[in-house]
């Protein structure tokens, strides 16, 4: 009897099956790209320092969402003969060309990418936004009244929150709609996980839900998504693969805040679930509302930014504000809750936007890890956060 | 995986018998072909799955490729319409299947959920199994060439009584709805996985050519290959935007009732 290697047999017969259709089934030649994106931009100038906030904004990483890209640069940045470079998608070409110089001190230059088949072209508008920093804002009380929302500009399919008040960017509101879209191509505007509440406790609030996203959600062991609302920006690119790193919290806010105050409803769904989609008859839902501040730069100038996975635990945090007993009511309940310091706030740093805040609101506490209870609903409006009076 | 080993095994043993116990061109005395009507039933190896052909050009390497399942047994009527022609035709069932690894750039897929659905380009790897149990009638022509050569060819019915296709992408990414669309990046750890199972159809026809080879009086060693020639998916299914059509071979050893 011959012995006979098993596995490399078989191989070797597949080969040979497939090897018979040579002719029909081999590798073709590879198509040319079709993609048409910027992936980074990047303005180098002579001193950073002086240009920048923060050294590390000199390079922006553009998500494939985003057609703007935005430089943040110090008041009194003379941007009149700028030169920013850019990689893009393999093959692609960009005109004007990468590395010519432009006057950004208007409404910024737009940009068109071709992709290397020539069949496709995505147009981006690339402007530099000059922050005051030599003055501190006058208030010591910030509003967030939910009033400002509209249909997403792009897909039409789910709203987003604008912050008028003006002390934080106005697109700072940022919520996980977009990742639930992707499971939920039928949903209307009113189906998604946070939508507009039409009678707030004053004028309009904010509805979380917790919604199943069920069969789609299934395939990426995401069975659920919770309504959330937070100070910061969702990366749907990432939704799937890491949906901890999809939610990036805070943004720069130059006052140290001192209390987080707010109104709120709840109530929980009828059967929690774990991330297998099993329900847990002994564990009931609770909602999830706090407010974080941070050092948004590392000692070596890298940025931090923070997740899903380290919102509270962070070496960078330095003030944590959670709400800890959201009991289930049907009626508008306040919350009063101080931030509870970790560390000394900087004064200069604050100034150069050296911190960030986050403020997070979600229908499932443990909705990030894709656990909680369908149909669990946190109402939520009028929020507010006293900060520390400026020095003259 | 044994029963498969032992197949094998047997296989490449009766083929070293065969060989090494008769000459060539040595006439098989009482040969069972002779007579009009005869009935055999065979074992052996059955290699195959569902491939696209030609391969799509945006598949662009195969990373693996392991079949699994492979074996087949067969009941056959033979026929003799002359010196040199005749029938065969017969039942087999074959359990065959293969899992690869391909990588794609820029596939155009389109996952449909209830009403729900996610169309766009992936770029990436897809793992992917193929599991089938088939039942098969042949029909075909043979023809002798000599004494211990015979060809056959002709088409086939097919009925998958058991079919499976399933898998996962990772290490890519989607395109929401066009190349320059929504990018939706995977991960090895947190895979999309995939069943279409449900969207291969269950009656399948395509053509088959074979050789057999006289070892013995009674027994001989045959080598078969499918090619099917409808779309192993349903008319109605796009997540795979090419046809994709069964291919098998088969390798045994048959023996004369």
């Amino acid at each position: 009897m011959m012995p006979i290697p098993l596995k490399s047999s078989l191989r070797f017969a597949a080969l040979l099956a497939l090897s018979l259709w040579g002719p029909a089934s081999c590798i073709r030649d590879e198509e040319p790209n079709a993609e048409a994106d910027i992936e980074t931009a990047t303005l180098h100038v002579s001193a950073p320092e002086a240009f920048f906030f923060h050294a590390s904004d000199s390079v922006q990483h553009v998500s494939s969402a985003d057609t703007a890209i935005r430089f943040d640069v110090r008041w009194g940045a003379d941007l009149s003969a700028l030169s920013p470079e850019f990689t893009l998608t393999a093959g692609a070409t960009i005109a004007p060309a990468s590395g010519s110089t432009h006057d950004f001190s208007g409404e910024g230059v737009f940009y068109t990418v071709t992709s290397q088949d020539g069949a496709w072209q995505r147009r981006y508008r690339v402007w530099f936004r000059p922050i005051r920093s030599d003055t501190t804002p006058t208030t010591t009380q910030v509003h967030f009244d939910f009033e400002d929302f509209a249909l997403d500009a792009t897909t039409q399919k789910y709203y987003i929150w604008n912050e008028p008040n003006g002390v934080l960017d106005a697109d700072c509101w940022a919520t996980g709609n977009p990742g639930f879209r992707l499971s939920k191509s039928t949903a209307q505007p009113v189906d998604y996980p946070t939508v507009p509440l039409e009678q707030g406790r004053t004028g309009h609030g904010v509805q979380l839900t917790t919604r199943s996203t069920l069969p789609f959600g299934a395939m990426v062991n995401m069975r659920l998504a919770a309504g959330n609302l937070f100070i910061g920006k969702f990366d749907v690119t990432n939704a799937m693969r890491d949906a901890m790193q999809a939610t990036q919290f805070g943004k720069p806010f130059t006052l140290a805040p001192l209390r987080f105050e707010g109104w709120y409803r709840y109530a929980a769904g009828a059967n929690y679930q774990n991330r297998n989609g099993v329900v847990q008859p002994d564990s009931v839902d609770c909602a999830d509302i706090y407010a974080v501040f941070y050092r948004n730069t590392a000692a070596d100038g890298t940025p931090v930014t923070l997740h899903g996975d380290d919102v509270l635990t962070h070496p960078a945090l330095v003030a944590v504000a959670r709400v800890q007993s959201l009991h289930e009511t049907d009626e508008w309940t306040p919350f009063a809750v101080d931030f509870a310091y970790r560390s000394e706030v900087n004064d200069s740093i604050l100034a150069a936007r050296g911190y960030s805040l986050a403020i997070v609101a979600s229908s499932s506490r443990d909705g990030a890890s894709f656990c909680g209870a369908v149909g669990s609903t946190l109402l939520i409006d009028d929020f507010s956060v006293t900060c520390k009076s400026q020095q003259p | 995986m044994t029963s498969l080993k032992l197949l094998l095994l047997l296989l490449a043993l009766s083929l070293c018998v065969a060989l090494h116990a008769t000459t060539p061109d040595e006439p098989l005395a009482d040969n069972p072909e002779q007579t009009p009507w005869g009935f055999e039933v065979s074992a052996g190896v059955a290699l195959g799955g569902a491939t696209p052909i030609p391969f799509d050009r945006t598949i662009r390497s195969i990373r693996s490729l392991t079949p699994t399942g492979c074996a087949a047994i067969q009941v056959d009527a033979l026929r003799r319409l002359g010196p040199r022609w005749g029938l065969r035709s017969g039942l087999r069932l074959s359990w065959q299947g293969v899992t690869s690894e391909v990588r794609v750039k820029n596939y155009h897929t389109q996952l449909t959920m209830h009403r729900d659905r996610l169309t766009g380009y992936y770029t990436g790897l897809d793992k992917n199994h193929e599991r089938f149990c088939l039942l098969t009638v042949p029909v075909l022509v043979t023809y002798r060439l000599g004494t211990r050569w015979q060809l056959s060819a002709g088409p086939y019915l097919q009925w998958a009584l058991h079919r499976r296709f399933f898998g996962s992408v990772y290490e890519g990414y989607l395109r929401e709805g066009t190349p320059t669309g929504l990018k939706v990046a995977f991960d090895r750890n947190t895979p999309a996985t995939y069943d279409f199972s449900h969207s291969m159809r269950r009656f399948l026809w395509g053509c088959e050519v074979g050789c057999r080879w006289q070892a013995y009086r009674r027994l001989s060693a045959f080598a078969a290959f499918d090619l099917g020639l409808n779309d192993a998916f349903h008319h109605s299914f796009r997540t795979v935007n090419f046809k994709m059509y069964p291919v098998a071979a088969t390798l045994g050893v048959g023996y004369r009732l």
